[in-house]
């Protein structure tokens, strides 16, 4: 059995009295594929920013590489190699898409306060940056500006800039939201890529059901503030809880 | 194609002789005109030019609003002023302590008015260059107070060419500092907070401290311009601290282009040019240059020296373009 890379115990969260998340219990396996599906409002997104550490629980633990993260900055989080993309995109506009990804890269470096140096002459940089711009199929709009890319092309450059920071674990905030359906198998595709590598373990949201069941390895159900099923794509399909959840809790 | 016309034509070249050209022009300049007066001007517009050059790194490629800027101008000049009359200090030793007073400035005011954002932090500078204004213009038995400072030694005993010469030179060191610093990977992390503040902190860059460092920066060069300005004009008044000041760097910035380096040099000397010459004509010049100002911001506001660039890159397209139909004649004729 690989080792576990991000374990949830007991994590509980509420906004005063609403109580979002009740008891989540998750555990994702090193270089394995993930995906959260789960009905609108239950509680998702609310789960990555207690991961990215932007919220703290209310109780329970999260463990990222059997180290306690739970309570950590975001920025202490990222710097530990758990990196993460937003449902909106974030990128820096006006600076080039090579630019973009090299930053992230130079940020793990140890030259971010050499004030005379030419940056063109930390090799190492440009190099990462180029390799990633390979890596999520941009190449040749590299001095394009990214406020200049598609929606779609935006998207690729977020996850570029993620994998230019090298962490081990990526989140994934519904990438393909607000992406024309064509250009859709486009950075699926990206996303494949990086998880047929090997190198990074992935926990997705997403909401298009057909690309899960193909990329994921195995599928986490959230409904009512608990996992109710996490097992591999075919199971989850053929599981009852699941569909009711989906289809309405009303069936008994 | 005729060597002669590609060596013109590569964009290196063509940087190299205008760069040469220029520094022909600036040497021979002084005996062109002739004019202790205009040479005066050229060296008021080198220092402002620092001021604004130093602006350019907050507003510019920062993305930082401050209004409190000339804070570390009238520290400089008062600094320089009161060391060299004072306590009979030359001038060269005194940019020591004008650069750590600078500095101890700039770290004490990042670190109360960073973390206020955007309009919040511009008006935090605005209330401490303003409360700097107020202590300079009361403690009269040190500054002089209103009356202002006088009597300051001139640099090369007011020989206009020499400063002249001198000026040149410095602006120069400036810029090239500033052009390092801009393309430093410190640099290049100011840039990634100018277009997003919050992502540069995501990607595991402490913004705050950036943002100190760029201050102090920024405020050290801003103080040596104040230091050559008291060691070129003798003079002080609290009016250098004002934000009216500060205000001077803003317009030159803007109107010859945020984040490009040029453009608060250009800047700088038409705003100086221009003042001279519509103050001549009337009292009330800051009015056109305030109808400038808001045309520029409407309508150019990449600033003059962007309008160029523009420009050159229109002339580069249809260039290649020709290029281009050129290769394709070519090759479609061997085939």
């Amino acid at each position: 059995m690989s080792k576990t890379i991000l374990e949830l115990k007991n994590i509980k969260k509420s906004f005063g009295g609403l109580e979002v998340l009740k008891d989540v219990n998750l555990k994702l396996e090193q270089s394995t594929f993930k995906t959260i599906i789960g009905p609108n409002g239950a509680g998702k997104t609310t789960l990555f920013n207690l991961i990215s550490g932007a919220y703290k629980p209310t109780s329970g633990r999260i463990f990222f590489n059997d180290v306690d993260i739970t309570g950590l900055k975001p920025h202490t989080i990222t710097n530990m190699g758990l990196g993460r993309s937003y449902q909106m995109t974030n990128i820096f506009p006006k600076l080039t898409v090579h630019e973009n990804i090299r930053i992230a890269a130079q940020s793990k470096g140890t030259h971010n306060f050499h004030i005379i140096t030419n940056y063109k002459k930390l090799q190492k940089y440009i190099d990462i940056a180029d390799e990633i711009i390979e890596k999520v199929k941009l190449s040749g709009k590299g001095n394009m500006l990214a406020v200049e890319l598609s929606h779609a092309e935006q998207r690729k450059l977020e996850i570029g800039i993620q994998l230019a920071l090298g962490g081990e674990l990526i989140l994934l905030d519904e990438p393909t939201a607000g992406i024309s359906l064509e250009e859709v198998p486009a950075l699926i595709d990206v996303i494949e890529s990086i998880k047929n590598e090997g190198e990074k373990s992935i926990l997705m949201i997403e909401h298009k059901i057909n690309i899960i069941m193909e990329i994921s390895d195995t599928i986490a159900v959230l409904h009512g503030g608990v996992i109710i099923a996490d097992d591999i794509p075919k199971k989850i399909k053929e599981n009852i809880a699941v569909q009711k959840a989906y289809l309405g809790g009303g069936a008994q | 194609m005729n060597s002669r016309l590609m060596f013109l034509k590569n964009n290196k070249n063509k940087k190299k002789i205008s760069i040469i050209l220029l520094f022909f022009a600036l040497i021979v300049f002084p005996f062109i005109v002739n004019s202790t007066y205009i040479l005066s001007l050229v060296i008021e517009m080198c220092i402002f030019a620092i001021f604004a050059l130093s602006y350019d790194l907050l507003l510019g490629f920062t993305g930082i609003v401050s209004f409190g800027h000339a804070l570390f101008f009238g520290l400089g000049a008062y600094t320089t002023g009161i060391l060299m009359k004072g306590y009979g200090w030359a001038f060269v030793p005194t940019l020591l302590p004008v650069i750590l007073i600078c500095v101890a400035f700039g770290v004490g005011i990042g670190a109360v008015t960073i973390r206020a954002k955007d309009t919040y932090f511009s008006m935090l500078t605005l209330a401490i260059g303003q409360f700097l204004w107020v202590i300079v213009v009361k403690s009269r038995v040190i500054t002089g107070g209103e009356d202002g400072y006088h009597g300051v030694k001139l640099l090369f005993d007011n020989n206009r060419l020499a400063i002249y010469y001198f000026m040149i030179v410095v602006l120069l060191l400036v810029y090239i500092f500033a052009k390092k610093l801009i393309n430093s990977p410190t640099g290049k992390v100011l840039q990634a907070i100018r277009e997003n503040e919050d992502r540069a902190g995501m990607i595991g860059y402490n913004v705050l401290t950036y943002k100190i460092l760029v201050i102090l920066i920024s405020g050290s060069i801003a103080g040596i311009a104040g230091s050559l300005y008291a060691v070129t004009a003798g003079s002080l008044t609290p009016a250098l601290i004002h934000s009216n000041t500060t205000m001077h760097a803003i317009l030159m910035t803007v109107i010859g282009g945020m984040g490009t380096l040029n453009g608060p040099i250009v800047g700088a000397f038409i705003v100086k040019t221009a003042e001279h010459v519509l103050s001549d004509i009337t009292q009330r010049w800051m009015i056109i240059f305030g109808i400038i100002y808001i045309i520029i911001v409407l309508y150019f506001p990449g600033g003059i020296t962007r309008l160029k660039i523009k420009s050159n890159k229109f002339f580069n397209k249809i260039l290649r373009n020709k290029k281009n139909i050129e290769c394709f004649e070519k090759s479609s004729e061997e085939a």
